[in-house]
C-alpha cells in the first residue's frame, strides 16, 4: 500500500510520519532548546576551519587504527564467549577517566596527537573486533566451513575471502569509531596537545572560556553536519548474505588474539584496583550517610536510562523497518553534554528530586541512544533487511513485519543496549553535573569527594560505579533477553 | 514478565531513593514555608555534603525562618548560564576569572552584561580593604603554588626559576589552564613574572620537568597523593587538610620568593617580594534578585565568625577575616594566614590578567606543554 | 504466456536491458546466466523490491489481463524462494509457515487443509517445532518452498534455490520441487547458473548475459 509513494527510495513514506515526526522533534529538541542561549545567531566561528581539519585528522586516524587493531583481534573475538566478550567491549564502554589513568600509568610521557589516536583506537578495537566477528558468524560461517572442508588454510581464508567479504562491517566499524572520536572530549583534553583538538573541545572552550553560546551551538551544528556527511559517504553498500551459522570458533578463533584483546581491560582493572586499595580509610560518616542514597539514585538513573533507550530504539526499529529511512539516523549525534544538559533544563521548573532525575535520565538517554543505535541496532537491522524483503514479498504489512520479524529478532540486541545504557548512566557526570541541582548520583558524589581532597575514597566510588554498573547491566540484559 | 519485573524494580528503587533525599533546602516545613524563599546558585564543592553550604543553609533556615534553595553549578561559565534558567538571589563561588566573566561577558539571551546589585556597606565592610568591592563580596582566598611531602623532592623550589632545575626532572604535576582554575592562575603567574614572551619560553623550557598536565586539580592532586610525582600545583591551604583530617603533617607548601631566584640554595629570607597568585572566591547578588535583603543577610552569615569558620574548615581556604584564622584551635590556618597575608603585592601584579585570558589560552594551546 | 516489458535500468557500471521477455504460464521458465549477468536484478524488479521505470508485467488473472508492475510488492502476490532461503531464524518452521498465511490475510481454518498437504508433501512434520536457525540446508529449502506456496501465489520466483545444498541433495530437491509445482499448478521462474537445473526442470529457457537476453528455446 505504500509502494506508490516510495519512489527513488529517498522519501520517507507518508505512513511513517506519525513515528518520524515525533522522532525528529525529540532529536532536534536539544538543538532547538539551546537556540535560546545562542540568541538565535549562527555563524562560522573563528577557528572552525582549523577545528574541522584537526577533528578529521584525529578522528580519521583513530578510526583507521581501531579498524586495523580490530582486524587483528577478530580471531580472539571469535574465540571469546560470555564474560570475555564483555571484557573485549569494556574499554570502549568505561568512562574516559579510566583509560586516561591507565595510559598515564603505562606511558606517563607519551602525549599529543599520537597518544590520543592510540588510546582511542585501543579502547575501541575490541568492540570493532566483536562486531566483525558477529558479521563473520552471521554471514560467512557456511562459506568458511565449506572452504575449510575443501582444504583451505585459515590464513588463505582470511586473505582471500574475508577481508573483502567484511568490507561492510569494516566500513561500519570505521564510521562508528569516527563518530566516537569526533565527539570525544576528556581524552584529547588530557592527552592531546595543540594537534589533538576536535569540535567537542571547541564547544567547551566557546562555552567555558568565552561564554559564547552562538559559537558553541554553531560548532555543534557543524559537527552534526560533518557526521551526516561522513556517515552518508561511508554507508555500507548492499551485499550478498549467507545466512548459515556455524561454529567458526574452532576454525578461525585464536587464543593469542583473545589474550591480546583482553590486555586493555586487564590494564584498566589493575589501575583501578591499585587506586581503590586505600580508599576505605577515607570513608567518613558523611560518606557512609551519602552512599546508600547515591547508590539508589544512580540505580534509578541507570534504570530509567536503560528503559528510555530500549523503548526509544524499539520504537524506531518498529517504526522504520527500511534501510533508507534509518540511514539518516545513524548520522545523528546529540550536542555536547553541556549543551544537552542545558536543553534538558527546559523540561520543567525547579530542582526537586524527581525533576533532577528526570532531566538526567532524558539527557543520558539522548546522549547514549545515538551511539548505541550506530553500534548495535542499525547494523542488526541492516542484517534483517533481506528478511524484511522476504516478508514483504510474502505479503506482510509493515506492522506484522515489525511485530513478528524485526522486534523479536533484535530483542537480544535491545537487551544489550539497555544493559550498556545502564552501565554508562552509572558513570556519567559530564551531563549530570550540569543538570543536577545537587549531587544525587554516585558519580557526582565521587566528584564531590575529589574536590574535598578525599581522592582515594573518590577512586573507590568510581570503582563502585563500574561494578554496580556492570551488575545492573547484567541484570537488565538478562531480564530483557529472549529466553531460548 | 521481564518488563514487569523491571518496572517493579524501578519503582522500588525510586521509593527508597526518594525517602533518603536530604531534607535541607527544600523542606516544606510550615514555619519556613511562610517566609520568603532564598535561591542560591553555588559551585559544586560549596553545595556538596563535604562543603560548607549545607551547614550554612541549615543555620540560616533555623535562624531566619527562611526557606533556602541551594543549587549547584560546575563552574563559572555554567553557573552564569544557569542563572538564565534559575533566577537566583545569590551567586556563590566566582573566582577572579568568573568574576571577570560576570562583569564583562554578555548575558547569553540578552546580549548585554549581567547586572549585579550593589551590596549594603554593612556587609562589605566586613571584608578587609584589599579584597573589598561594592558588588562582589570575597568570602575566602588562598595563595597558589607547589605542595610537596617532606623528604620527597630533591630540593625545595623557592622560585619559578628554581622549577627549571634538573632536580625537578619529571617532578611537576600541573593543570591545564583551559579547564582548571589553579592551572589558569599558574599561567598568569608565569606571565606576570616573565612577561608574555619570556613566559612562554619559560614554559617550553619547563617541559622536561613536567610529569603531567591534567585537566583538573583533582586529577593532578590524586597523582601526587599516590606518589607519582613529588610536586603538585595546589593551594597553600592543602597541607592543612592532611594535617587536620588525616593527621599527616608531612605535607608542605613551597613559599616562593622571586628575589631569591638563583640564590645559593639556602632557604631565603621571606619578604615583601614574595609572589604567588591568589585565588579569591566571591559571592554576588544579581540585579534582578527577589529576596535581595535576605541574600544580604546570608552574606552576613557567611562573613560572620561562625560562617567564616565553617567555610575555612569545609572549603579548605583561608577566611577573609583575620581573627577567624587566629581564633583558638585554628593554629594550622593561622600559620598559613600569617605568611599569606604578606602577599599583597601579588594581588596588584595579577589584577590586569583576567582580561587577557582568551588570548593567552590560545597561545598556551599552541605552546603544547 | 505472461509478458514482461521495459525491464531497462542503469546501475553503477552495468545496464540491464530487456525490452521484452515472455514467461511460460505453466511449468518452470529458467532464466540462465553466469554470475553478474543481471539475474538477481531481474528477480528483484519482478518482486517489486527494486523500482524500475517503464517496467510492465502483464499476466492473466481470472480471465483478466493485469499489469503486476502497477501493484505494490504485497499485492503482486508472488511466492519467492531466495538462495539463502531467508527463513525467520527466531521462528520455528511452523511459525514461518503461519507467518506467511497470516501475511496474506488467509483464514487459518481455510488454509489448514492446504497447510497439512504441503507439510505432508514436503515431509516437514518432524521439524515443525524446530527453530529455523537450527534446520539443515535441505530442511530450510523445503520450509522456504512451503512458505512461498502457502499463500497461493500467482507466480513463484526461485533464486538459485539449490545452490546452498550439497551435491547429492540437489537431485532429490529438484524432483520434489517439480512434483510440488505440478500439484500446485503454479508457474515458476527459476534463476540459476546450474545446467543440471535446466535439464531437470525447464519447460522454457531464457539465457541472460551482461544484462541482455541471448536466446530462448
Amino acid at each position: 500500500m505504500f509502494a506508490g509513494l516510495n519512489f527513488r527510495g529517498t522519501s520517507v513514506r507518508w505512513a511513517l510520519w506519525p513515528i518520524f515526526l515525533p522522532l525528529l522533534f525529540v532529536l532536534l529538541a536539544p538543538y532547538a532548546m539551546t537556540w535560546r542561549f545562542a540568541g538565535g545567531r549562527l555563524y562560522w566561528p573563528e577557528g572552525a576551519t582549523e577545528l574541522l581539519g584537526r577533528s578529521l585528522l584525529m578522528a580519521g586516524g583513530t578510526a583507521a587504527l581501531a579498524v586495523l587493531l580490530g582486524l587483528i583481534l577478530v580471531p580472539g573475538a571469535l574465540r571469546a564467549q560470555g564474560v570475555f566478550t564483555w571484557a573485549l567491549i569494556l574499554p570502549a564502554a568505561v568512562p574516559a577517566l579510566v583509560p586516561i589513568l591507565t595510559w598515564l600509568d603505562l606511558f606517563p610521557g607519551w602525549r599529543g596527537l599520537t597518544a590520543v589516536i592510540f588510546v582511542q583506537a585501543i579502547m575501541n578495537a575490541g568492540l570493532v573486533a566483536v562486531s566483525l566477528a558477529r558479521g563473520l558468524e552471521s554471514r560467512w560461517a557456511g562459506a568458511v566451513e565449506l572452504a575449510i572442508a575443501e582444504g583451505a588454510s585459515p590464513r588463505m581464508i582470511w586473505r582471500r575471502a574475508l577481508l573483502s567479504g567484511l568490507s561492510g562491517e569494516l566500513r561500519q566499524g570505521f564510521t562508528f569509531v569516527l563518530a566516537v572520536a569526533l565527539t570525544s572530549f576528556s581524552i584529547p583534553l588530557v592527552l592531546g596537545g595543540r594537534q589533538a583538538i576536535n569540535f567537542e573541545m571547541g564547544i567547551y572552550q566557546a562555552l567555558q572560556l568565552e561564554m559564547n553560546w552562538s559559537a558553541a551551538l554553531s560548532l555543534s551544528l557543524i559537527q552534526l553536519l560533518l557526521l551526516v556527511f561522513l556517515v552518508t559517504l561511508l554507508r555500507p553498500r548492499g551485499e550478498d548474505q549467507m545466512a548459515t551459522r556455524a561454529r567458526l570458533r574452532e576454525h578461525l578463533g585464536s587464543r593469542w588474539s583473545l589474550a591480546l584483546g583482553l590486555l586493555p581491560a586487564a590494564a584498566m582493572l589493575g589501575t583501578l584496583l591499585a587506586r581503590a586499595g586505600i580508599g576505605v580509610a577515607q570513608f567518613d560518616p558523611t560518606l557512609w550517610r551519602e552512599l546508600p542514597r547515591a547508590i539508589l539514585a544512580s540505580g534509578l538513573v541507570a534504570f530509567g536510562t536503560s528503559v528510555f533507550v530500549a523503548l526509544g530504539l524499539w520504537l524506531v526499529a518498529r517504526g522504520l523497518p527500511d534501510q533508507r529511512e534509518r540511514q539518516w539516523l545513524s548520522a545523528y549525534t546529540t550536542p555536547s553534554a553541556v549543551l544537552l544538559g542545558f536543553a534538558t533544563l527546559a523540561l520543567g521548573e525547579g530542582h526537586g528530586f524527581e525533576m533532577d532525575l528526570l532531566r538526567i535520565i532524558v539527557g543520558c538517554s539522548l546522549m547514549f541512544a545515538p551511539a548505541l543505535w550506530r553500534w548495535r541496532i542499525a547494523p542488526r537491522l541492516a542484517e534483517l533487511d533481506r528478511q524484511v524483503e522476504v516478508a514483504r514479498c510474502l505479503g506482510a504489512r509493515d506492522s506484522l513485519i515489525a511485530a513478528r520479524v524485526v522486534v523479536p529478532a533484535i530483542r537480544n540486541d535491545l537487551a544489550w543496549v539497555a544493559g550498556l545504557a545502564a552501565f554508562w548512566a552509572w558513570g556519567d557526570f559530564a551531563l549530570s553535573s550540569v543538570v543536577a541541582g545537587r549531587s544525587q548520583s554516585l558519580a557526582l558524589v565521587a566528584r564531590d569527594l575529589m574536590q574535598a581532597y578525599r581522592l582515594e575514597a573518590a577512586a573507590l566510588c568510581i570503582v563502585l560505579c563500574l561494578l554496580m554498573g556492570i551488575v545492573q547491566a547484567a541484570i537488565t540484559q538478562n531480564l530483557l533477553r529472549r529466553r531460548e | 514478565m521481564a518488563i514487569l519485573a523491571l518496572v517493579v524494580f524501578g519503582v522500588l528503587i525510586f521509593v527508597a531513593a526518594r525517602d533518603r533525599w536530604p531534607k535541607w533546602g527544600d523542606s516544606s516545613d510550615e514555619a519556613i514555608g511562610l517566609g520568603p524563599r532564598l535561591r542560591i546558585l553555588a559551585y559544586s564543592s560549596f553545595v556538596s555534603s563535604w562543603g560548607p553550604g549545607p551547614q550554612l543553609v541549615e543555620l540560616f533556615e533555623a535562624r531566619e525562618k527562611v526557606r533556602v534553595e541551594l543549587i549547584q553549578a560546575d563552574d563559572a561559565g555554567v553557573m552564569l548560564a544557569k542563572l538564565e534558567h534559575f533566577p537566583s538571589d545569590l551567586v556563590i563561588g566566582l573566582d577572579q576569572f568568573g568574576r571577570h566573566m560576570a562583569e564583562f561577558k554578555p548575558r547569553p539571551s540578552q546580549g548585554q552584561a549581567f547586572g549585579w546589585r550593589e551590596i549594603a556597606s554593612g556587609v562589605t565592610e566586613r571584608v578587609p580593604e584589599e579584597f573589598r568591592d561594592p558588588r562582589f563580596v570575597a568570602f575566602d582566598w588562598a595563595p597558589i603554588g607547589f605542595v610537596y611531602r617532606e623528604g620527597e623532592p630533591k630540593s625545595i623550589p623557592r622560585s619559578l626559576s628554581d622549577l627549571q632545575s634538573k632536580h625537578f626532572e619529571r617532578a611537576l604535576l600541573l593543570q591545564d589552564p583551559r579547564s582548571s582554575s589553579p592551572g589558569l592562575q599558574f599561567l598568569f603567574w608565569v606571565m606576570a613574572t616573565f612577561g608574555e614572551r619570556g613566559g612562554f619560553q619559560y614554559l617550553r623550557d619547563l617541559k622536561a620537568n613536567v610529569f603531567s598536565v591534567t585537566s583538573s586539580w583533582s586529577q593532578a592532586y590524586g597523582l601526587f597523593t599516590r606518589g607519582e610525582a613529588p610536586l603538585v600545583l595546589s593551594y597553600a591551604t592543602s597541607p592543612i587538610y592532611h594535617a587536620l583530617e588525616e593527621k599527616d603533617d608531612r605535607y608542605r607548601f613551597a613559599w616562593f620568593d622571586e628575589q631569591a631566584a638563583g640564590s645559593s640554595g639556602l632557604v631565603p629570607e621571606w619578604g615583601e617580594n614574595s609572589f604567588h597568585p591568589i585565588q579569591i572566591e566571591y559571592a554576588a547578588i544579581p540585579a534582578d534578585c527577589r529576596a535581595c535583603e535576605v541574600a544580604e543577610r546570608f552574606l552576613m552569615l557567611m562573613l560572620s565568625h561562625e560562617g567564616q569558620t565553617l567555610i575555612m574548615r569545609h572549603n579548605w581556604m583561608l577566611p577573609v577575616r583575620r581573627e577567624v584564622a587566629f581564633a583558638p584551635g585554628q593554629e594550622a590556618f593561622a600559620k598559613t594566614f600569617e605568611r599569606a597575608e604578606r602577599l599583597k603585592t601579588s594581588l596588584k601584579r595579577l589584577e590586569s590578567w583576567p582580561a587577557q585570558r582568551e588570548n593567552l589560552l590560545k597561545k598556551w594551546q599552541e605552546a603544547e606543554l | 504466456m505472461s509478458q514482461i516489458r521495459g525491464l531497462i535500468k542503469d546501475y553503477d557500471g552495468f545496464r540491464l536491458e530487456i525490452p521484452l521477455m515472455e514467461l511460460s504460464d505453466q511449468g518452470v521458465t529458467v532464466l540462465r546466466g553466469p554470475s553478474g549477468s543481471g539475474k538477481t536484478s531481474v528477480l528483484r524488479i519482478l518482486t517489486g523490491l527494486e523500482p524500475c521505470d517503464g517496467f510492465e508485467w502483464w499476466i492473466q488473472d481470472q480471465g483478466r489481463e493485469i499489469n503486476l508492475a502497477e501493484l505494490s510488492v504485497r499485492d503482486r502476490r508472488l511466492g519467492v524462494v531466495f538462495q539463502s532461503y531467508e527463513l525467520f531464524p527466531h521462528l520455528s518452521a511452523q511459525q514461518n509457515l503461519s507467518f506467511a498465511a497470516e501475511a496474506r490475510g488467509l483464514d487459518p481454518a481455510s488454509t489448514a487443509n492446504r497447510l497439512r498437504r504441503l507439510i505432508q508433501r514436503l515431509s516437514l512434520e518432524p521439524i515443525l517445532e524446530r527453530r529455523a536457525e537450527k534446520l539443515s540446508g535441505g530442511e530450510k529449502q523445503r520450509v522456504a518452498l512451503a512458505r512461498a506456496l502457502i499463500g497461493q501465489p500467482r507466480f513463484l520466483l526461485l533464486d538459485e534455490p539449490f545452490a546452498a545444498l550439497d551435491q547429492d541433495l540437489r537431485a532429490e530437491a529438484r524432483q520434489l520441487l517439480q512434483q510440488v509445482l505440478h500439484e500446485e499448478a503454479c508457474p515458476a521462474l527459476l534463476v540459476t547458473h546450474d545446467p543440471a537445473d535446466v535439464d531437470a526442470l525447464a519447460t522454457k529457457v531464457i539465457d541472460i548475459e551482461n544484462g541482455r537476453l541471448r536466446s530462448s528455446k
